[in-house]
């Protein structure tokens, strides 16, 4: 028994670690309505599987006889466990001590964190409740000198978005460091009301002039709508069980592959509606996000980001067991035509399906490019160039299935039509450089100018092309290939998953992920 | 309790389908807009009584102008 003694004040050390802030400090946390970084934790891991690390890392104040009177633990709990038997790193802040700030942790706790998920190939969970990185002014007068700042451990931050799934929570207000802890990840997630993010908070803000409160400034539902961070969520139990359900669709690292689970779901499940989902009356819209649901297996439909960009969704989903990356058009929002803020969208989602070598169905109703004055000032453009960059630029098993439109710049990026048009259209199938409305007055100008009655030539002219869109002549000429029965297309759709799982292939990607 | 509804999208309101007093069930569309050539339903977030329509028909709306209140 020669080392008992050492073990007992070891733990007696852990649990003056475990006493966090303190009971006032706590008990604050609690009647904010947070949980504390442990019960966290504690929640979001398969139970008793946490091993942490680096627990008893913090200030100690010792007596004169060099005996320990105090301690106050780092506010940074951090270590190793198991999310569905699979091992991830987890990093908390601790609210409790010093607001999480950074100049009350030991620095070199996160950065061990970001380096065990970097040389394990493990994902990494940030539980960010913090106020930042550089702490507070304070610091100015126990150092007595201040330093150019650097974001410490930032390599590693960066290369975890190319090699690793990363997953940032917000749970509580977060500023600074914090909130860029938070953004740049693959998934992020806010809890209503308990959780704001901001570059500085209110009373910084308040230097400037402008006098607001935290929900208002850095609101979880404005984060999400403006895309700063990905979904928000009503509980820290439902971001907990969201960020585990995220995980399950992906690899552990991108050098390996996304795991296919058990079918659950029948692969040749035809669902006869499907023949209805599209109205005949071009005008009318529909609900995608029911097709969507109808053409995955069963609740395996997993949407990320539906505040921000919403013409184009985006999610994970399960075809006969094996994760797929899902992008469709939502005619609700602008008839599914392609906003600035959604050509953002879908360039990150198309990164991170390339990152983690998910092959992607894209279901297509794209009117082209949203148009108008508000388009034009929002960089259009620039944006939808950019997602198309990302499409042309990678090599990812794709299948889009043409749904209803696909018309101009941004309807011709459902697929790089330079490699194999793995493509099926509905029999709703409408294509073109330009739509026959609209773009009469501008093929026939001159003619309608001329006319005795423009809106009768107009319409003259309409009804003679309309049969011309027929999606069987495009066929004909084998424009699109594959004409298909809607209802075919789960069947279909699950072919395509174990087609393309073979052709996944692990390793790091270039172009590497950006947030 | 009063929900204030605004436009996700921008466009032409083409049709006005409720007026106030009317009531309506949660997803009922409300309004009707134009834009990239389809008729998009604006529709009511909660069942309830229309209370005030903020818009009139041929305008052009913007993404997140108020359109309709609603007593739930």
């Amino acid at each position: 028994m020669t080392w008992e003694p050492e073990i007992a004040h070891l733990h007696e050390r852990e649990a003056l670690a475990r006493r966090l802030g303190g009971t006032d400090k706590v008990a604050r946390q609690k009647a904010a309505g947070k949980l504390t970084v442990r019960e966290r934790i504690e929640r979001l891991l398969d139970p008793g599987s946490f091993h942490e690390v680096g627990a008893i890392a913090g200030k100690a104040h010792y007596d004169e006889a060099g005996e320990l009177r105090d301690f106050m633990p780092s506010n940074f709990v951090m270590g190793r466990g198991r999310i569905d038997s699979r091992p991830v790193v987890v990093g908390g802040d601790d609210f409790t001590v010093r607001g999480g700030a950074m100049d009350a942790s030991i620095g070199s706790k996160q950065l061990h964190a970001e380096q065990m998920a970097n040389e394990l190939r493990l994902p990494l969970l940030r539980l960010i409740d913090g106020t930042g990185g550089g702490g507070s002014v304070r610091t100015l007068e126990t150092d007595q000198r201040t330093y150019v700042p650097y974001n410490q451990g930032w390599d590693l931050v960066v290369d975890n978005l190319a090699k690793v799934p990363v997953v940032g929570l917000g749970l509580g207000a977060v500023a600074g460091l914090g909130s860029t802890r938070l953004v740049s990840t693959h998934y992020s997630l806010m809890v209503r009301n308990i959780s704001q993010m901001f570059i500085a908070g209110p009373p910084l803000v308040a230097r400037t002039g402008e006098t607001v409160t935290k929900e208002e400034l850095g609101g979880s539902d404005m984060c999400a709508r403006v895309g700063a961070i990905d979904d928000v969520v009503e509980s820290e139990d439902e971001a907990f069980a969201r960020a585990r359900c995220f995980l399950s669709y992906l690899p552990s690292s991108v050098y390996d592959l996304p795991p296919r689970t058990a079918p659950t779901d029948d692969p040749n499940r035809r669902d006869e509606w499907l023949i209805n989902a599209i109205p005949r009356d071009r005008r009318q819209v529909y609900d995608m996000r029911k097709i969507v649901r109808t053409l995955v297996d069963k609740n395996s439909f997993f949407e990320m980001a539906r505040k921000y960009g919403g013409a184009v969704i985006t999610g994970l989903c399960r075809l006969d067991g094996w994760p797929v990356a899902l992008i469709a058009s939502d005619p609700y929002l602008y008839g599914g035509g392609w906003t600035a803020d959604a050509s953002l969208k879908l360039t990150r989602f198309i990164d991170f399906a390339h990152t983690f070598h998910l092959p992607v169905v894209n279901l297509v109703d794209v009117p082209g490019f949203v148009i108008g004055k508000q388009s034009e000032l929002d960089a259009t453009i620039r944006h939808g160039s950019r997602a198309l960059a990302a499409l042309y630029q990678v090599n990812l098993p794709w299948c889009a299935v043409l749904v209803r439109r696909a018309f101009g710049v941004a309807g011709a990026a459902h697929i790089n039509h330079t490699r194999l048009r793995y493509r099926y259209a509905w029999p709703s199938g409408d294509w073109g450089s330009l739509p026959v409305e609209g773009g009469i007055e501008a093929a026939y100008r001159a003619e309608l100018a001329a006319a005795k009655d423009p809106a009768a030539l107009r319409d003259e002219i309409e009804r003679r092309l309309n049969p011309y869109r027929s999606p069987f002549r495009s066929a004909e000429a084998f424009l699109v290939e594959d004409i298909i029965d809607p209802r075919e297309t789960r069947p279909l759709l699950c072919e395509f998953a174990n087609l393309a799982a073979p052709l996944r292939t692990p390793g790091v990607v270039a172009p590497a992920y950006r947030p | 309790m009063e929900r204030r509804v605004h436009a996700e999208i921008s466009g032409v309101l083409i049709e006005i389908k409720a007026k106030p007093g009317d009531s309506v069930d949660a997803d009922d569309p409300v309004l009707l807009v134009e834009c990239m050539k389809m008729h998009i339903p604006i529709v009511s977030p909660v069942a309830g009584r229309i209370r005030s329509i903020e818009v009139a028909e041929g305008a052009m709306l913007e993404e997140g102008q108020l359109v309709f209140t609603i007593e739930a």
